[in-house]
């Protein structure tokens, strides 16, 4: 579908409904309100598959533009594996260069692999293939 | 967020020019990809409906598959009925000709029927990728409208060939049961009955092959 991936746009209103099962501690309900008004108001964008979903919008980075990832969730087990190449494909689409996200979880550090750097506390960034 | 009225970091025109770029480059995304979506949709959701475009062109290809197999058939059986004896107009030659006939409007028939049906599950699995996209999904739309026009072309081949092997196989069977008769009528008379021999009795020399070589 969009950018010859898996994805396709959905609405602001898939945010609230794909986000009602998620474990206390992932995105609290005002978080999801939060990003569902991004959505709505066209400054976010929420990008669905069969394995998850995701809600980007995109930043100026200097004189680069950033892909931002607000939240990702998967549907089905490696959905990050999965689809992160999709994910590049559309942030290249998009007009990014890099893309970022923040994450609560420490674990994450140890989980990504090198072409990732760190960004402030708890933000990981790293160039579109 | 914001706390004690502090008012927040000014942006700079340059900041908020890069602003708006970044916002209008995914507008500009969605205007691309948004009608691609829905005409994908809409594409699936016409597909359903009965008579559609899809329908029809599966139907018709699966009609025309079905001719060029019966055209090879058909030639098959008047070649292999020519050889065997059987000149054309004869009874013989009719048979096996027209009963290829009929299996080929069989054949059509179900060859539409069964275009049909993948039509349907082409339908089906697009409504569920629509739902949930997924390569997997969009793969398996692909292949049943792709095992529709090869299972039609398959189908017919397969008809077309088992309608050669009958109608040759009948050819034969009438064949040898013309050699039979003959080969009793030519048998000499014996004390087992009247009738045998009835219009044999020449001498000739009894030939399961009078009518054709099966």
């Amino acid at each position: 579908m969009i950018s010859d991936t898996d994805f396709q746009i959905e609405g602001a209103e898939f945010v609230s409904a794909a986000c009602a099962g998620l474990r206390p501690g992932v995105a609290s309900a005002s978080e999801v309100q939060e990003i569902q008004a991004q959505c709505a108001s066209e400054q976010a964008l929420c990008l669905s598959c069969e394995d998850g979903f995701a809600v980007v919008d995109l930043r100026p980075q200097g004189n680069a533009v950033e892909m931002f990832v607000w939240i990702a969730v998967a549907f089905k087990r490696g959905f990050y594996a999965k689809q992160d190449a999709a994910l590049d494909l559309i942030g290249r689409d998009l007009g990014a260069s890099q893309v970022a996200f923040q994450s609560r979880r420490k674990g994450w550090g140890r989980r990504l692999g090198p072409e990732w750097r760190r960004r402030g506390s708890d933000e990981f960034v790293r160039q579109l293939r | 967020m914001s706390k004690g009225g502090n008012q927040g970091i000014q942006e700079t025109p340059q900041q908020r020019a890069q602003v708006d770029h970044a916002v209008n480059l995914m507008a500009d995304y969605k205007a691309r990809w948004l009608p691609v979506q829905k005409q994908l949709a809409a594409h699936i959701e016409q597909m359903g409906q009965p008579g559609s475009q899809a329908r029809t062109a599966a139907a018709g290809r699966a009609s025309t598959d079905t001719a060029i197999q019966f055209n090879n058939a058909q030639g098959g059986v008047e070649k292999s009925l020519s050889n065997s004896g059987a000149g054309p107009g004869s009874a013989k030659f009719n048979l096996g000709v027209t009963g290829t006939a009929e299996d080929k409007a069989k054949s059509t028939g179900m060859g539409a029927v069964m275009s049909d049906q993948h039509i349907d599950d082409a339908y089906t699995a697009g409504l569920s990728a629509l739902m949930a996209t997924g390569r997997g999904e969009r793969v398996q739309v692909g292949n049943s409208l792709a095992d529709q026009a090869t299972a039609s072309s398959r189908q017919a081949e397969a008809d077309a060939e088992a309608s050669l092997a009958q109608r040759e196989g009948a050819g034969q069977l009438a064949g040898q049961f013309a050699g039979y008769g003959l080969q009793q009528a030519f048998k000499t008379p014996t004390s087992q009955g009247p009738g045998q021999g009835a219009i044999g009795g020449t001498g000739m020399k009894p030939s399961a092959n009078a009518w054709g070589n099966p």
